[in-house]
């Protein structure tokens, strides 16, 4: 129930909007979307939040516009709030939004400040918004969303989508042809085998490509992109937004584009807008801004700031402490010839062996599916290797006692991959900080309860602290396992993707976290797992690239980032990828797409003959008779000096 | 607080008030006046007089002994004995990785919650009702005796509840996650799982538990013979039998205050269940963004 009371006491914080910085562009009239002080609520807990504050923009035809904004800062419900699909009561409470989609005029929300006077929206009201609608969405307006595989129905092919999205655009009865043709303009080279196939037999890219495929078909005036690349890794989210880039020129559809990445913005949108904690904070042209040629927000400049991946400054800190790390002693955690399998066929780990010693940051890279998270899981002792030795300190794991189990855990800690399932979301955030305190500090849990109180306040999350965790965002639960994870004092901590769905000003706060944990305990090792190169490379000593189950390249942080060194080419295409959706580098010179479609040659199994890259390999492609050694034979890791092994025929031959 | 909240704490007040005053009253034999028969509420008689003269408000509220005790025995027989099976049949997370217990060990484990699943199982197939009044029939009709019955049969149906949903609990990643930091098993299962997960099953479980040992007393003493409690103490059901001569020459008021009581009792409770189940303060399902990485470790 709402009183009148909580609606009529605005948050003090609130001002009134800059309007200079936020003059809307001069065309009004012909926008495609006009969105004008759009303002949506929802009840929690008896108290009134406003997730949209005021929100005004506009999208021109054939504009792209980004909205950027860290998670839980309201541009999903800003999306959801143009296009009336918001649920949560009362919803949106004042504003009003225009679409011009072909001869259409829609204003689904004119008259909503009448209807709602002060107190919830009638439910009759959310009738009247879906009818204002009808007819509109997917022909005029259309949606994609972070996860293709569960947008698409599950019980339909690809193929019977897009041919119900043909007949819906309305026209003549829609052949398999043109099915096919959108298949193919979305970069499938066998669309025949795509249409036949249900949504879980594609690969996470394949199902966003085949969702935009189905999405596209319709014609759609405007499209709503909401955060479309998150999920995937980072050569897939190149190899996305490239093919969006060619379809805008092709197409030429107006997009609102929603992300939580300043570069995806900078890469393809035309105007950027970036908003905070429901307001609107900074609006312009995209190259103006990243020229500064705008007056900047203070948030804006530090998103800026943090997000250029060129700047690799790596603190002193971290240089001292690699330089004092011990190294005489022998690794503290250890894997030699590591071999893992699930179920019959799948061979996830062949052969691995990293030692990591005790002080080092060891960063495990490569793309969904290369094992890296499997080897971080086999290095605590969550899973079992198949074959192989696993040790700790010198002992082996398989043959610990069950005393030695319980003293091994004690010194190793584990940050799980998915943040919504790996904490208890009925817990609130500072029980979550605390119940780690009390675990590894042994303290009453009275004082860890206020100590966990300050650690999130230290990290931005004191907003959050008497929140139950299933109210928070997916970045912010990730910040509260990483504040978690961190009061540990074990030997070796494990962070599964640390900084997958955070914004450039949080992922420094994560690389914060991160040295100052080192530093807390200098002979600490720490692995991180991510895709991250960029993120990576600023804080670890150490590079270990895995594809498809087997290491390729294991670097020293000083000799990747050296300008003259020679990479294998399988960590150069990630290298580039990270750098072309960061938005620093405009073309990609390689080209990403990796040859999971169905109709492509199977990806070479771990455990096939040859180099298992050599299908994505500019070396060997094209230059197949030179090279045969990579069809026959397994390249070894060689070591080419003491901070440096490769796994590559070409780079091995290069040096000789 | 939110207004369903401080309407549930006021009702759950008036029920306990109800029960309090019921064993506080100090109710004997007498007041038996047939000069004062078939009253309405006036000044001296707040709720009326019944067919023999007697006060119908200490009748209607030291009723509650029949099923207020009773009821609380029952809620916990269920509670102990339906959560501590139900949890051992469902907390079975699953062990990879280097920590194995003996196969032997694991074996015998899983021989006993199999039995104890069972066990859950098989009462769902007894009628309640029919078994408690067969039961009652044998040992005799006693209140306590009633709730205890009814504690034990709907123990089972609470414990397989919980099962379920402990056995769904323990397969999550965050039981995963809390049990590789060295957890106790004890803190996963009490705090993690029954208290932040089970709690609001468990409380709707026995408020529903109340509501029908309130149903039984009262059906049993409705029915003529020597079921239930026996004039002249007062029930519910028989205060509902000893009206009904009255009714039927056109003195309805005497029926009117137990069909009253009963049926806000019981709406109440089965309300009161409802709403301690739901979360006090869950979001609409927009607020929270979906999943951000999709990789799994296979």
């Amino acid at each position: 129930m709402i009183s009148t009371a909580d609606l009529t006491t605005d948050d003090p914080a609130l001002e009134p909007m800059d309007a200079g910085s936020l003059a809307p562009s001069p065309a009004r009239g012909t926008a495609v979307l006009e969105v004008d002080g759009l303002t949506t609520r929802f009840e929690v807990g008896g108290r009134l939040v406003t997730a949209v504050d005021r929100v005004s923009l506009t999208v021109q035809p054939g504009e792209i516009v980004a909205i950027v904004g860290e998670s839980g800062s309201g541009k999903s419900v800003l999306l959801q709030s143009i296009l009336g699909l918001v649920r949560g009561r009362p919803g949106v409470v004042s504003g009003s939004v225009t679409l011009r989609v072909g001869e259409q005029v829609i204003e689904p929300f004119s008259g909503i400040e009448q209807a709602v006077r002060g107190r919830a929206a009638p439910r009759r009201w959310l009738a009247t918004v879906e009818r204002r609608f009808a007819g509109v969405r997917g022909t005029g307006v259309g949606l994609v969303l972070q996860n293709g595989r569960a947008a698409l129905d599950p019980f339909w092919t690809v193929g019977r989508q897009l041919m119900a999205a043909l007949t819906d655009k309305g026209g003549a009865k829609p052949t398999l042809q043109e099915a096919y043709a959108w298949l193919e303009r979305l970069g499938f080279d066998h669309p025949e085998v795509i249409a036949a196939a249900h949504p879980h037999e594609l690969s996470g890219g394949m199902a966003q490509r085949a969702m935009l495929a189905v999405v596209l078909a319709r014609e759609p005036k405007l499209l709503f992109l909401d955060e479309i690349t998150t999920g995937l890794d980072v050569s897939l989210q190149a190899s996305v937004l490239k093919l969006l880039r060619r379809l805008h020129q092709q197409v030429g559809f107006s997009a609102l584009l929603i992300t939580h990445d300043l570069g995806i913005a900078r890469g393809i949108s035309q105007r950027t807008v970036i908003m905070r904690r429901g307001r609107v904070v900074q609006a312009g042209d995209t190259e103006a801004l990243f020229e500064r040629r705008l007056r900047l927000d203070p948030y804006t400049r530090e998103l800026l700031e943090q997000g250029q991946v060129e700047a690799m400054e790596r603190t002193d800190l971290i240089e001292d402490l690699h330089l004092d790390a011990p190294a005489a002693r022998g690794p503290l955690a250890e894997a030699d010839a590591v071999v893992k399998r699930f179920g019959a066929g799948m061979v996830a780990l062949d052969q691995v062996s990293v030692a990591i010693q005790g002080g080092e940051c060891v960063a495990l890279v490569g793309e969904s599916g290369s094992g890296k998270t499997t080897l971080s899981r086999i290095l605590v002792g969550l899973l079992k290797a198949d074959a192989g030795k696993v040790a700790f300190d010198g002992q082996a794991l398989a043959g610990l006692g069950s005393r030695g189990v319980d003293a091994f855990r004690r010194r190793r800690t584990i940050l799980f991959q998915n943040p919504y399932t790996s904490l208890n979301p009925e817990m609130r955030a500072e029980e979550v900080v605390a119940e780690a305190l009390v675990l590894y500090r042994d303290i009453s849990p009275q004082v860890a309860r206020d100590a966990a109180e300050a650690l999130l306040e230290e990290t931005h999350l004191g907003h959050r602290a008497k929140q139950r965790l299933a109210l928070l965002s997916g970045g912010e639960r990730r910040r509260v396992g990483l504040v978690r994870a961190m009061q540990s004092n074990a030997d070796l901590i494990v962070l599964d993707e640390p900084t997958a769905g955070l914004d450039a000003v949080h992922r420094r706060d994560v690389a914060q976290m991160i040295w100052g944990c080192r530093s807390h305990k200098p002979d600490r090792a720490l692995v991180i797992v991510s895709h991250d190169l960029g993120f990576v490379s600023q804080v670890a000593d150490r590079i270990v690239v895995l594809y498809r189950g087997t290491v390729v390249e294991d670097v020293s942080v000083n000799d990747f980032l050296n300008q003259g060194t020679t990479h294998h080419p399988y960590t150069q295409l990630l290298w580039d990828a990270s750098r072309y959706v960061a938005g620093v580098q405009p073309n990609m010179t390689m080209i990403p797409a990796r040859r999971s479609d169905l109709s492509e040659a199977p990806p070479l199994a771990p455990g096939s003959a040859g180099c298992l890259f050599r299908n994505r390999c500019p070396i060997y492609l094209g230059a197949e008779d030179r090279w045969s050694r990579c069809a026959t034979e397994r390249p070894p890791l060689v070591t080419l000096s003491s901070r440096r092994k490769i796994a590559c025929h070409g780079v091995e031959h290069d040096r000789t | 607080m939110t207004r369903p909240r401080i309407i549930t704490g006021l009702l759950l007040a008036v029920f306990l008030a109800m029960g309090v005053a019921g064993l506080l009253i100090d109710y004997g034999f007498v007041g038996v006046k047939m000069s004062q028969a078939l009253e309405l509420p006036g000044p001296e008689h707040l709720l009326g007089t019944d067919r023999l003269g007697r006060d119908l408000l200490p009748r209607v509220l030291v009723a509650t002994r029949g099923f207020f005790l009773p009821g609380l025995l029952a809620a916990v027989i269920a509670a102990v004995l339906g959560v501590s099976l139900g949890a051992f049949a469902g907390y079975a997370p699953v062990r990879e990785g280097i920590e194995q217990r003996p196969r032997w060990a694991r074996a015998l484990l899983d021989a006993a919650r199999a039995v104890v699943k069972l066990a859950l199982a098989l009462p769902a197939a007894l009628p309640r009702f029919v078994s408690i009044v067969l039961l009652c029939a044998a040992w005799g009709f006693e209140p306590f005796l009633i709730g205890a019955v009814a504690g034990v049969l709907y123990a089972a149906e609470l414990g397989e509840d919980v099962r379920q949903r402990v056995d769904q609990c323990a397969h999550e990643e965050y039981v995963e996650a809390a049990r590789s930091e060295g957890l106790s098993w004890a803190r996963i299962l009490g705090l993690h799982i029954l208290w932040l997960h089970c709690r609001p099953l468990i409380v709707r479980h026995l408020v529903h538990l109340w509501s029908f040992v309130i149903l039984v007393e009262t059906s049993l003493s409705f029915i003529p013979g020597e079921f239930g409690i026996q004039e002249p103490d007062p029930s519910w059901g028989n205060m509902l039998v000893g009206a009904r001569d009255p009714a039927l020459t056109g003195h309805l008021w005497p029926s009117v205050v137990p069909t009253v009581a009963i049926v806000f009792t019981v709406v109440l409770l089965a309300w009161m269940g409802d709403r301690l189940s739901d979360p006090d303060d869950a979001a609409p399902a927009e607020v929270q963004e979906p999943a951000e990485v999709e990789e799994g470790a296979a």
